[in-house]
């Protein structure tokens, strides 16, 4: 094939299909990068792309009219000024409204999907629940398209999420987020079993090494092969001095406290050490938003843990370096509606308008898009639906939320999900 | 009169045992149908001028005929015996062995939970509160064999409450999931695809939207028992009488608990089918854009491949689940033998004849036209009797041909010239590391029926028939008095203590699943919660989540199955586990050499030849330590590839 017949662009993309074809999974870091810039850039993605997200999942439905979307009539909770002007968030979250100038704030999300599990489902997948196939999750996708930058370690990191909402679905179980449970614990079967010296676990591996080779030369067919470099995989992240970067215990004690103790600050220090090891996708959740009873004070208590973990994750990326080339995006599957009294002050779910924040990854700093209606329950203007939300973040890593890629079972799929979605990147949210 | 219709349910079950099929299928007659089978794939050697395979050695044969069959690798002792034993007939004595034993229920359990979707796990998926109760009846299918056609009729067809009549009723119970669960049951049973023209005229294939809705119309309306009044509205009557008289259903905090209550109760009483599953006709929908009708126009029941079946557009047919299960089922829907005929040849025969599994593609589009002809004969003139059949196919020598190394060319069914290499199910592999352990992976504990006492809060308050036959038969207002009374004789714990209490059903094995008890581990994986919660063994190495479409399960290697197996539970139950079977089997031999034979013969199932012998012989004499070495070795051999692939 004579290379100089074609464009640049056409060349690298036969490059990278071939590597992904012969070398697998792992993308050679230096092509994916090549890829993005803007050189190569194409339609519907952006220059000078984010790295890395992080995506805060606030998983119930997060009350936007008690925390970024604040009524007059909401008598129940009090505004404070944040470091966007003219623009109030709630008294429960002094720390974030300090950093909001590094935020654009979208208060037009909207959405049809007013359960659980199908609104969390459509949340990471852009696409509604079907019987007939599990779609990937966002996190798939953007370590699917952008390539791995860290060799050794998983590209997708799910903290405290479910494997359910995070899993690869057709592409596969290489695209599923690896799961930590506990922040401070983890990843799972990453050390040897206690008794077994390094010794011990070179013998092992001889063993099965020598065992494969023969396996190979007799059975030499893909399902095989495919499984030939996997013991490899497992010791490179067992040996992976990035590792380190799945073990809280190496923060000090100060910045541990920045982000407050709970569960999600916890997670959300992990995702910034993540982050700074080339892990591409992190998801971090926060559970407990599902306010039907006592809306008020389930939303302050949420806020705490909330309020100390964003901006402390926020400052700490600032302070770093790490905010331009990191997309930190917070979400929840939809907002909540208005107060029902017989319930104890309840609200209960509503998909019709909610919010979201985006920051860093060249975000706008310190705008609030889009705006609802009187009663925060309809969205005025901008509206943001959650395929134009996933598009958005695929944008920001410079990656296609348009390019189409077919299952297994040959059926086409986008990040910017069903075509009559018409999903498009908001892009006037980037400097 | 109720007692009968309890035990209805299982009279059929003893009726269909004394009618079982295998019980007029001689052996000889196995033996003219396994011949048939091998002249029809040797005349597809003939016609594409194809070298015939070689018959496989003795310790593979083995392998793959224990992994195809029970599902597991054989215990040293099963090995020997086949190994060391000169009879001819050995392969066939085999067949019989493997079709009769335990494992043969474990491992089709299994494979019926993943193409019916059943799931009882607590998940982000649709209700399943029926669920116990269908899982109770799918394993007493499989315990007594019943023929498919019966099986996939009882699935279809039942109605009345799951805890009075059967289990089966259980089967429509996916929430509102009505299109989805239709397609799948057209796919599982009659390989048919329709998922696409649930919302379109499918480009690929020939069906439209109006084919798909004329289906759903046999099968249309929400799975629900309702009995005299619908009592699942009544937690918002409930909710409502708070509202208007504060206080009169016990204050705010007596308010959730009562409903907790009412949840429990209707969680028996309003699972099954009743009047309003099956009406025969259903709406088409709002965007309907078709000529063939209007958006919101009902449309009646039309079968648009295989047998004949008509409905009514203009009124509603009662029978019709009846009558969609008996069209399933006919001689004149080809695709129904077809399809189980080509699903149980994959199963056995480790490839597909058809391009992708369980896909019905007409004969005469096929290579092999004349062998999935006769094989969807012979699964009819079996009476639908899927273990015969299994074993039939295992008998021939096609069965015993060496793994063929070549690719497949692109989706294409090769030229049977042997089975395809592939890696086992998560369940083969966990039940092969059992195998391991234990020296009887049969005789493991089994998985305890649902229990049919209606506990709550401790106390028993009565059976759960007798509640479902009693709430069913109130009016609203009855039963809201019932639930008061109920709930004042809970608080004041006038009711005996809890009985029977029973690991069946969602409750008790979420509780299970917290504590995360070791011992209940140790159970084939049909014996285990369906699916296993996330992060699980099973599941990261990729059990189907048998939460929507057929067989999600997958082999794909993962870097978390590699770390799993080097440094996770394989550890510390087996490689240094030294009450672990394999190690004792090690430990009880006594001589050196012979040892390094028996860990091969334990995990692989045969002898280690001359370069691999010398290879460990060295491993051995450099490693001072001797009970290390042998770790070593077990351990090894489990990571080897050789260990989890089925060849």
């Amino acid at each position: 094939m004579r290379y100089n017949s074609q464009d640049e662009l056409s060349r690298r993309q036969f490059m990278l299909d071939n590597a992904k074809r012969l070398l697998g999974v792992s993308v050679a870091p230096m092509l994916g990068s090549a890829l993005a810039t803007p050189a190569f850039a194409q339609k519907g993605t952006r220059g000078n792309p984010a790295k890395s997200v992080i995506f805060l999942n606030m998983n119930g439905g997060m009350s936007h009219m008690d925390t970024f979307d604040l009524k007059d009539s909401n008598k129940k909770v009090n505004g404070i000024e944040s470091a966007i002007k003219g623009y109030k968030v709630a008294s429960y979250l002094p720390k974030t409204a300090k950093v909001l100038d590094n935020c654009t704030v979208i208060n037009s999300m909207t959405s049809k999907q007013g359960a659980h599990p199908q609104g969390q489902y459509l949340l990471h997948k852009s696409y509604s629940p079907l019987g007939t196939i599990i779609h990937p999750s966002l996190g798939s996708w953007i370590t699917r398209e952008a390539g791995r930058l860290n060799e050794e370690l998983p590209g997708y990191v799910a903290i405290n999420s479910s494997g359910g909402t995070t899993g690869g679905g057709w592409m596969g179980a290489n695209y599923s987020a690896a799961l930590v449970g506990k922040p401070d614990q983890g990843l799972k079967n990453v050390e040897r079993f206690h008794g077994v010296s390094e010794k011990d676990f070179r013998m092992r591996l001889a063993i099965a090494d020598k065992l494969n080779k023969k396996f190979h030369s007799e059975y030499a067919t893909p399902e095989v092969e495919g499984y030939a470099g996997l013991f490899d995989e497992a010791v490179k992240i067992m040996n992976s001095k990035d590792l380190e970067a799945f073990n809280l215990s190496k923060e000090p004690e100060k910045m541990r406290d920045q982000y407050g103790r709970s569960d999600f600050g916890q997670g959300c220090l992990l995702a910034r050490r993540l982050v700074e090891v080339g892990i591409r996708f992190v998801e971090v959740s926060l559970g407990g938003w599902d306010t039907h009873y006592d809306n008020f004070t389930a939303v302050e208590g949420r806020c705490g843990d909330l309020d100390t973990a964003y901006s402390g994750l926020l400052e700490d990326l600032k302070n770093k370096g790490l905010l331009d080339s990191t997309l930190v995006v917070l979400a929840s599957e939809f907002g909540r509606g208005e107060v029902q009294p017989q319930f104890n002050d309840g609200r209960s779910h509503h998909p019709g308008a909610f919010t979201s924040i985006f920051a860093g990854g060249g975000v706008n700093a310190g705008r609030v898009y889009g705006e609802t209606d009187k009663r925060g329950l309809k969205v005025d203007a901008d509206p943001v639906t959650i395929y134009d939300f996933n598009s958005t973040i695929a944008y920001a890593l410079g990656v296609d939320a348009h390019k189409i890629v077919h299952s297994p079972s040959k059926r086409p799929f986008r990040i910017a999900g069903p075509d009559k979605q018409k999903g498009e990147p908001v892009t006037k949210i980037f400097s | 009169m109720l007692v009968n219709s309890f035990y209805k349910h299982l009279l059929f079950l003893a009726m269909t045992t004394s009618v079982m099929a295998s019980d007029f299928i001689t052996p000889e007659e196995i033996k003219e149908n396994v011949h048939k089978i091998d002249v029809l794939v040797a005349n597809n050697f003939k016609n594409n001028k194809i070298k015939t395979p070689e018959i496989t050695d003795d310790p593979t044969y083995l392998r793959r005929a224990f992994l195809v069959s029970v599902g597991r690798i054989p215990t040293p002792q099963e090995a020997l015996q086949f190994l060391e034993v000169e009879n001819p007939d050995k392969r066939e004595l085999l067949a019989d062995y493997l079709f009769d034993s335990a494992g043969y229920k474990s491992h089709t359990i299994n494979w019926l939970y993943n193409i019916l979707t059943i799931r009882e796990t607590h998940g982000n998926g649709p209700s399943r509160k029926s669920h116990a109760r269908l899982i109770d009846w799918v394993r007493d299918a499989v315990e007594i064999n019943m023929p498919w056609d019966n099986f996939t009729e009882s699935l279809l067809s039942s109605r009345g409450n799951v805890w009075l009549t059967s289990g089966a009723a259980g089967y429509y119970d996916k929430g509102d999931a009505v299109d989805d669960h239709l397609s799948n049951t057209l796919r599982a049973f009659t390989g048919v695809r329709m998922e696409c023209a649930q919302c379109h005229d499918d480009p690929f294939q020939e069906w439209e939207q109006m084919d798909f809705y004329q289906f759903k119309a046999f099968v249309d309306g929400n799975p629900g028992y309702r009995g005299k009044e619908n009592l699942r509205s009544f937690s918002r009557k409930v909710r409502l009488l708070e509202v208007e008289q504060p206080g009169k259903y016990k204050g705010k905090g007596g308010l959730g608990r009562l409903l907790g209550l009412h949840g429990a109760i209707i969680s028996k009483a309003g699972y099954g089918i009743d009047d309003r599953k099956g009406t025969g006709r259903t709406r088409l929908p709002n965007d309907y854009k078709y000529n063939d009708g209007d958006p919101k126009q009902m449309v009646g029941g039309k079968s648009s491949y295989g047998a004949r079946l008509r409905g009514d557009d203009k009124k509603d047919d009662p029978d019709s689940l009846t009558k969609f299960a008996q069209w399933m089922i006919s001689d004149d829907t080809p695709q129904f033998a077809q399809t189980i005929a080509m699903r149980l040849w994959e199963r056995i025969m480790g490839i597909s004849l058809t391009p992708v599994i369980g896909d019905y593609v007409a004969p005469d589009d096929t290579e092999f036209e004349e062998l999935i002809l006769y094989l969807s004969e012979l699964i009819k003139e079996y009476d639908y009797d899927i273990k015969t059949f299994q074993k039939t196919l295992m008998m021939t020598k096609a069965f015993q041909y060496a793994s063929s190394n070549k690719d497949l060319k692109n989706g294409e069914a090769n030229a049977l010239n042997g089975r395809r290499v592939s890696r086992m199910s998560a369940e083969q592999i966990w039940d092969s590391l059992i195998s391991l352990i234990v020296t009887d992976p049969e005789a493991l504990p089994k998985r305890k029926r649902a229990s049919l006492q209606f506990n709550y809060a401790g106390q028993h308050v009565m059976s759960i028939p007798d509640l479902v036959i009693k709430v069913n038969e109130m009016t609203v207002e009855q039963y809201g008095e019932f639930l008061l009374e109920t709930y004042d004789k809970l608080q004041q714990k006038k009711f005996p203590p809890a009985k029977g209490t029973s690991e069946s059903g969602n409750t008790p094995m979420m509780g299970a699943r917290k504590r995360d008890r070791k011992p209940e581990e140790l159970r084939r994986a049909s014996e285990l919660p369906t699916p296993s919660r996330n992060g699980h063994f099973l599941s990261i190495f990729g059990q189907s989540s048998r939460s929507a479409a057929i067989d999600e399960s997958t082999k794909e290697g993962t870097v978390s199955q590699a770390l799993e197996l080097l440094n996770g539970k394989v550890q510390r139950y087996i490689v240094h586990n030294p009450n672990a079977s394999v190690n004792q089997v090690v430990e009880q031999t006594k001589d050196t050499d012979s040892r390094i034979r028996t860990v091969f013969l334990t995990v692989l199932n045969r002898i280690p030849d001359a370069d691999e012998m010398e290879f460990c012989t060295k491993l051995r004499n450099e490693f001072k330590d001797e009970r290390s070495f042998y770790r070593n070795l077990v351990g090894g051999l489990i990571a080897s590839q050789e260990f989890y692939f089925i060849f």
